[in-house]
């Protein structure tokens, strides 16, 4: 068997079984107990790697036991064989020999137990040296490289299958390793898999600093055999950082822990019963594809794990890919996030401070401008030390070496220098960003750091710049975009999730023409842009667009532009967090100066002259004005203290609580105006009027101001209700309501113990045995903090805890608390809405009468509520043969193309499609007689008759509620696109251009009998002629639902009705227009002959159909829809139970076989 | 109970139908399913709208009233009493006059209730069943906001009774008005914990049940009473109503032994809507199922045996808690168990 036949069989393997690697090579040595003659004298004892030469027998010995005991894979006894870590040994230069010494008998063995059914691989073990770049430092990025080439050319030698990167501290380290294989490789090496295993101490990252998702998103690039985890502690402390890699990551994943945590004298003590039992939950929730032991386990540990895996389904890597960014910390870029800030200070263009610090070489202090950047709110730090008359790169690399040390946020490379770009991408561990490559001298550039970008994972920032120069107007930066999109997907292999495009921003009052209304063009650029690039992302410099005005007035033009960006779907902006104003604090006729500058308004015949009076007006402005600051002092009491929460600061905060502190109680103030403001808070983010940055200031405001009156609220005396035990919950730092709860409590008689935030179940564990609490209370904020509980009730439960659990946070709902959280926990589970339901419930939790009551209660509601997953009933006997009435289509029409489109409708061409019998009759409740009139009969003949009045007022709403929705109340969007198709039995396969394999199976039901009808025989069977099918999905629905809400409570039901009536018949006609459009693009026009009736009668050729109804009444593949269409863009989500959100949205499969009908599957009913 | 209206078009036996919640948040997807069953049925959709949960549904447009997400109602006393003069006459008008049309359920809380009428009509169907929180539920569940319980005040218990009579007579004649037979289902869980010989606010409660029910057979409609908790099922099934549904799992052997009360109700023409396929989490072996609850009935007599060929199948409960996957699989395994009742009746 080849190399290359072994990986292939090894690839293989791990997508049909869990595979089992050998157990710890350290402890298996020690238990020989070898004198130190046998590893080459006293000064060599301890050099484990060292007996490949001396006593290869006993390597041999310990490999076969973990091959008898079932492991599939073996590692190599080179854990420290580096020239690095063997040197201290005065073996630096057998370094080579070693390595090829340990492969060949790892080789031999494997070979040895290898049968035709099971074969058996060799892993290169790599360790992660004595020396973690980012933490002691001691040698160069490049000298590492050079150590680990040595050791991976000696591995290659001897024949190892794979090169694993275990016991990894430092993603520094792995890059270096990484940047070795490559080099190894284009030395002419064969090219063979690598595996990666990070160690995450039990704090939760690794040594230098990285959590599991951090290290998962700086690695995501690479298209790894696996990305596991080993060593530091046992199994079930490799629970949390487990399930959050296995939720992360598109690689597959390995799990090594070791024998359990060790004891004083150093022992593992974990039987192999107990390792094996906990490493195969992990089995069974599907996190693992490769298991094995690292210190402390031995062949029993393994022989039990190779029993425990056998038949357990290997983990089913996602294919999703997302946007994110990682420092030591990441950062996510999603619809939630954004915008993520930039902070644009630490750039010699930027900052004249920064400038200057850099000139003089004050390193320290520049970066220190990095730091304040991310304390004022950057989540990402753009770097820039280009300067004519200075060394770039050697500038860059001493400002780097300060910023790693103070900087967790991603960072931003902001660099025209391939090689500076390269030696800073050597200090970061994480995937940063690269600013920027564009098309201004052809594809050079592209093809110069691409390379980079795929060797260091990471993102690219692309300019609106080709050939021609820049691109000023939005068709331009569209066109460079696209041809930028496909180079950088195609050709230079980039992952759409990693470009973030640039269309540029001009100064909007430069006096230069050519930018004349260049602001408007930019936000529309951005908006085209996240419409025709899917996946892919929009950057702005957002300070330049008010170069040139009035300094006081900047921040206002800036801030007021990035505000109409972030509408538009900005999701980068660099800018100075400092000096970004939030846009509801910004005085009125000031923002509408500024918007009159951006947008050009104003009197005037040409743009040049509307331009010219509107910066006229905003200088004349400025000159004599500072920007308006509400005047605080002039408000009264409870205003000024909601404003410092509103607006997120907190000057004068502490004077203004102490001043209410004279008149109120701490706990009302907080209950009182505080939480007030933090709701108007959520208000505004809602309304689009805050973004997430600043809702987050706001929450630091509030956490400042409850700590402050934390002081003046009396503690209770001695007499303690009881201990609780409160935290908030692993990957949530938002502790308001948690502290909130903590002061409820401690006033109340309650002992509370905080453990802080980001708690992970091993260290609530850990404090449940320390303090032995009555209660333990969960906090979180974020969405996915809810589902952190339920795991962290399940680890506590499995741990055999079962204290009362109290559980409360935003993203919480009493359901889920039922459904998920109780259900997952033994003891009680009790949900409190609100810190004072919290203190009402802790009370009742610790009187054992009142507990017992409240048991019962929760009990009979669950217990009523309950709803196990039923298994769906038995099957009818299904057939799957096509029916004989429905012939093949034989010339099958082609569609144009089969690329994914995104549309914009235009309401009034959409309305023309709309079905006046299902507006009026069907959600208004218009007769049908009358309905039919209704756009037929005149006014006078309609007003005849009681209901035909009533009709006329609702055409009059219908037509008023129309145009409030042409004047932005609506936006019909759609998404659509042609598939190669073919079918097999009752099944259709879509295939992407060029695919051989299906990128999606749709099943379909068949109607029962031989004649049975099933959408797939609107399909060519599998060997006939082409055939394509569309899949598309219409929506009206944005910002509906809030409209709805904001009429019913102003009272205007009839209001809050039509529009949302008058939406889900917008999607419906919009599905019948854009079906119309499709027939035509698949060469099948309507005829002028058919009219809208005959379309609302579907007399045409094809059908549409959508999931839900009777001809394919299964909601799930619905998921399929949305995976293939990626809706997400129009805003269209798809929730747990397969429910389009927001409502108005419709999505189909639409066939253009002439014979295609409606018909249903279901059993007809009985009446 | 002899004038007892016949429903307008002969259903196959054993007919199928929906107790009332789901948990779609899409409307249209909604009814599609709950036109799947043999009786259509309007479905509520809380997961959509907390106003649509039984009680804030039932209670739409009585003066001062508050609900929260979990379907709490409570009235805002201050306001109750500015406004509860108005609503009496609004009330008193509507049912003295017969114009009850103004209190057929709004969108904002029944967002099916037009489009559910639509269909009746489109589709032509005979029956079609809709559902209200019965005056026993809401008078139980309502508070003051000063903490009190809504009996406290007589003059709002009224209030309750009459509301619930003018809008179930709304939606009977709105479904008679598109050609159905109205089926009108009074959820009245509070059945279970009230004893009408209690108190004489229970037996209060379970006088006006009776007479609601009498108004809602007299306006044309079928009427039944959905009580799913334990209750005194001797005095349920005295109230009058045609139709009895219930969670078999739960209550069948407690009213199979009210013997000598089945046959009477029976023998006025009486029917059973047998909740069967769980919604509670219990793995259900449909084929024990349906020979249990066959067994326990044919044990209850020849009353047994009748109400058994007659009997309405439908899921336990509502099923807004549950997923929208579990709840196609609840109404797959109401068709397989419809399927084996038939053949068991047609073998016995």
């Amino acid at each position: 068997m080849t190399r290359q036949d072994r990986i292939a069989a090894l690839t293989e393997a791990l997508s049909s079984r869990v595979l089992v690697l050998d157990g710890a090579m350290g402890t298996a040595i020690q238990a020989l107990g070898l004198p130190a003659e046998a590893f080459g004298g006293p000064q060599l004892e301890g050099c484990n790697e060292h007996l490949l030469l001396t006593r290869p027998d006993a390597i041999r010995a310990i490999h076969a036991g973990y091959l008898e005991a079932g492991a599939d894979i073996l590692e190599t006894n080179t854990f420290g064989a580096t020239p690095l870590v063997l040197g201290e040994y005065g073996l630096a230069d057998r370094a080579r020999q070693i390595n090829e010494a340990g492969a060949r008998i790892a080789r031999e063995l494997a070979d040895r137990f290898t049968t035709a059914d099971r074969p058996r691989w060799v892993a290169g073990s790599v360790g992660p040296t004595t020396r973690p770049l980012s933490v002691t430092g001691g040698l160069s990025f490049e000298e590492l490289v050079e150590h680990y080439l040595v050791q991976l050319a000696g591995l290659h030698e001897g024949g190892v299958d794979y090169f694993l990167f275990e016991t990894c501290q430092d993603t520094r380290n792995i890059k270096a390793a990484l940047m070795a294989a490559e080099r190894l490789f284009d030395q002419g090496a064969e090219p063979i898999p690598i595996a990666v295993s990070g160690t995450v101490e039990a704090g939760g990252t690794m040594l230098a600093g990285q959590s599991v998702d951090a290290l998962a998103v700086s690695l995501e690039h690479l298209d790894l055999l696996y990305l596991g985890l080993n060593c530091a502690t046992g199994p079930e402390g490799m629970a949390d950082q487990l399930r959050s890699l296995s939720a992360r990551t598109r690689s597959r994943v390995g799990c090594l822990p070791n024998a359990g945590l060790p004891d004083d004298e150093g022992r593992y003590l974990q039987t192999p019963e107990r390792f094996a039992a906990a490493l195969s939950r992990f089995g069974r929730e599907g996190w693992v594809n490769v298991v094995g032991g690292c210190c402390g386990t031995d062949q029993r540990h393994i022989a039990a794990l190779a029993e425990a895996f056998r038949g357990l389904a290997p983990r089913r890597p996602p294919c999703e890919r997302r946007s994110a960014l990682s420092g030591v910390d990441v950062v996510e870029v999603t619809e939630q996030t954004r915008p993520v800030l930039v902070g644009e200070r630490a750039n010699v263009l930027g900052s004249k401070k920064f400038r200057e610090l850099v000139a003089a070489e004050r390193f320290d202090e520049a970066a220190e401008i990095a730091r304040a950047q991310v304390k004022k709110g950057a989540q990402v730090i753009d770097l820039s030390t280009q300067q004519a008359d200075r060394d770039e790169r050697a500038d860059l690399r001493r400002l780097l070496e300060k910023v790693v040390q103070k900087v967790r946020a991603p960072l931003m490379i902001d660099s025209t220098d391939a090689g500076t770009v390269a030696m800073a991408l050597t200090w970061c561990q994480g995937k940063s960003i690269i600013n920027s490559v564009n098309l201004e001298d052809g594809e050079r550039r592209f093809e110069e750091i691409t390379r980079l970008a795929r060797r260091f994972g990471a993102a690219l920032v692309v300019g609106s710049i080709d050939e021609r120069g820049q691109a000023i107007d939005r068709q331009r930066k569209l066109e460079i975009a696209r041809r930028s999109f496909e180079l950088l997907t195609g050709r230079y292999g980039m992952a759409a999730e990693e470009l973030y495009f640039d269309p540029l921003v001009f100064p909007c009052a430069s006096g230069d023409a050519a930018y004349h209304g260049s602001a408007i063009e930019t936000l529309e650029a951005v908006r085209e842009i996240k419409r025709a690039l899917p996946g892919a992302k929009t950057v702005l410099g957002i300070s330049n667009v008010s170069f040139g005005l009035p300094a006081a007035g900047r921040p206002i033009v800036n801030s007021v532009f990035l505000h109409h960006c972030v509408e538009a779907g900005l999701d980068l902006a660099l800018v100075n967090p400092e000096g970004t104003r939030r846009y509801p604090a910004i005085d009125a006729h000031e923002r509408k100066l500024a918007e009159d500058v951006l947008f050009c308004r104003g009197t005037g015949e040409s743009i040049g002259k509307r331009l010219e009076r509107a910066v006229a007006a905003f200088v004349d402005y400025f000159r004599e004005h500072k920007p308006k600051a509400v005047e605080l002092a002039s408000l009264p009491l409870d205003e000024r203290l909601a404003r410092h929460v509103i607006e997120g600061t907190k000057d004068g905060l502490v004077e203004d609580l102490d001043e209410k502190l004279e008149t109120t109680p701490a706990l009302e103030i907080v209950n009182g105006p505080l939480m007030r403001a933090m709701d108007e808070v959520g208000r505004l983010f809602n309304a689009n009027q805050l973004i997430i940055a600043e809702v987050l200031q706001s929450a630091e405001v509030m956490k400042a101001a409850v700590s402050h009156l934390e002081r003046s609220m009396e503690r209770a005396g001695a007499a303690r209700r009881g201990k609780v035990l409160l935290a908030t919950v692993k990957g949530d730092v938002h502790d308001i309501g948690k502290n909130l709860v903590d002061i409820i409590l401690s006033n109340n008689g309650f002992e509370v113990i905080d453990l802080g935030v980001k708690v992970g179940s091993d260290r609530l564990l850990e404090a449940v045995r320390e303090h032995r609490p009555d209660v333990i209370g969960l906090s979180g904020l974020l969405v996915k903090s809810a589902h952190q509980m339920a795991a962290t009730a399940e680890d506590l439960d499995r741990a055999g805890i079962e204290v009362p659990l109290l559980v409360g946070g935003a993203a919480l709902s009493r359901s889920f608390v039922d459904r998920r959280i109780a259900r997952s926990y033994g003891g009680l589970v009790a949900y409190a809405g609100d810190a004072m339901s919290g203190l009402d419930l802790a009370k009742r939790l610790v009187e054992p009468a009142r507990r017992t009551a409240l048991a019962a209660e929760l009990a009979a509601r669950r217990d009523s509520d309950a709803f196990l997953s039923a298994p769906p009933p038995a099957a009818a006997a299904i057939h799957t043969r096509r029916a004989a009435q429905i012939a093949p289509c034989p010339h099958a029409p082609q569609p144009p193309d089969f690329k994914r489109h995104v549309l914009e409708g235009s309401l009034d061409e959409i309305w023309a499609y709309l079905n006046p019998v299902m507006l009026y009759g069907r959600h208004l409740g218009i007769k049908s007689a009358v309905v039919r009139g209704i756009d037929t009969a005149s006014p006078a003949e309609l007003a005849r008759t009681e209901p035909g009045r009533k009709a006329l007022e609702l055409r009059k709403a219908v037509e008023a509620m129309k145009r409030e929705c042409r004047a932005g109340a609506m936006r019909a969007r759609a998404v659509y696109r042609f598939f190669r198709a073919e079918s097999e039995g009752n099944a259709v396969r879509l295939f992407e251009p060029g695919a051989s394999d299906a990128a999606v199976e749709l099943s379909f039901q068949r109607q029962p009998g031989p004649e049975g009808l099933c959408l797939a025989d609107f399909v060519s069977p599998v060997g006939g002629a082409p055939d394509s099918l569309c899949l598309f999905l219409t929506t009206a629905g944005e910002g509906v639902r809030e409209r709805a809400e904001a009429y019913k409570e102003r009272g205007d039901y009839l209001k809050s009705h039509l529009i949302q009536a008058l939406a889900l018949e917008t999607a419906e006609a919009f599905a019948e227009l854009l079906h119309s459009k499709l027939r035509a693009r698949w060469g099948f026009a309507d005829g002028p002959e058919l009219t809208m009736l005959d379309r609302f009668r579907a007399s045409y050729r094809g059908r549409r159909f959508s999931f839900g109804y009777p001809a394919c009444p299964r909601l799930e593949q619905q998921e399929l829809v949305f995976r293939l269409l990626q809706p997400e863009e129009l805003g269209v989500t798809l929730t747990e139970g397969c429910m389009m959100d927001p409502e108005a949205s419709i999505s189909a499969l639409v066939f253009h076989h002439p014979q295609a009908t409606y018909f249903s599957v279901l059993e007809p009913r009985s009446d | 109970m002899s004038e007892a209206p016949a429903p307008a078009a002969p259903l196959a036996p054993l007919p199928t139908t929906g107790i009332g919640s789901l948990p779609h948040t899409q409307l249209e997807l909604a009814l599609q399913l709950a036109l799947r069953v043999d009786i259509p049925y309007l479905p509520q959709l809380p997961m959509k709208d907390p106003a649509e949960l039984m009680l804030p549904q039932a209670l739409e447009g009585l003066p001062g009233l508050r609900f929260d997400r979990e379907g709490a109602v409570t009235v805002q006393l201050a306001e109750w009493e500015r406004r509860a003069a108005d609503f009496e006459d609004e009330l008193e008008q509507a049912l003295a006059t017969g114009t009850v049309a103004a209190f057929e359920p709004s969108a904002g809380f029944a967002c099916a209730w037009r489009p559910f009428l639509w269909e009746v009509e489109s589709r032509r169907l005979p029956v079609a069943k809709v559902q209200h929180a019965g005056p026993s539920t809401t008078r139980w569940a309502l508070e003051l906001d000063d903490g009190r319980p809504a009996s406290a005040l007589p003059r709002l218990g009224q209030q309750l009774y009459r509301l619930a009579l003018a809008r179930t007579i709304a939606m009977t004649r709105a479904l008679l008005d598109r050609g159905a037979t109205p089926l009108v289902f009074l959820d009245e869980p509070a059945l279970g914990l009230l004893a009408p010989d209690e108190d004489t606010s229970h037996r209060r409660m379970f006088e006006e049940l009776r007479l609601l029910i009498a108004a809602l057979r007299g306006e044309g409609a079928i009427v039944g009473v959905h009580c799913c908790w334990s209750a005194d099922w001797s005095s349920v099934l005295e109230l009058g109503a045609d139709l009895l549904s219930f969670d078999t799992a739960l209550s069948l052997p407690a009213l199979a032994a009210q013997a000598q009360a089945l046959e009477r109700f029976e023998d006025r023409g009486g029917s059973l809507a047998l909740g069967l396929v769980p919604t509670d989490g219990r793995e259900a072996d449909l084929e024990a199922l349906a020979a249990r609850v066959v067994a326990t009935l044919r044990g209850a007599g020849k009353a047994g045996e009748r109400l058994l060929e007659r009997a309405l199948l439908t899921p336990a409960c509502g099923l807004a808690l549950r997923s929208v996957a579990q709840c196609e699989r609840v109404f797959d395994s109401l068709k397989g168990v419809q399927r084996l009742f038939r053949e068991r009746l047609a073998r016995d």
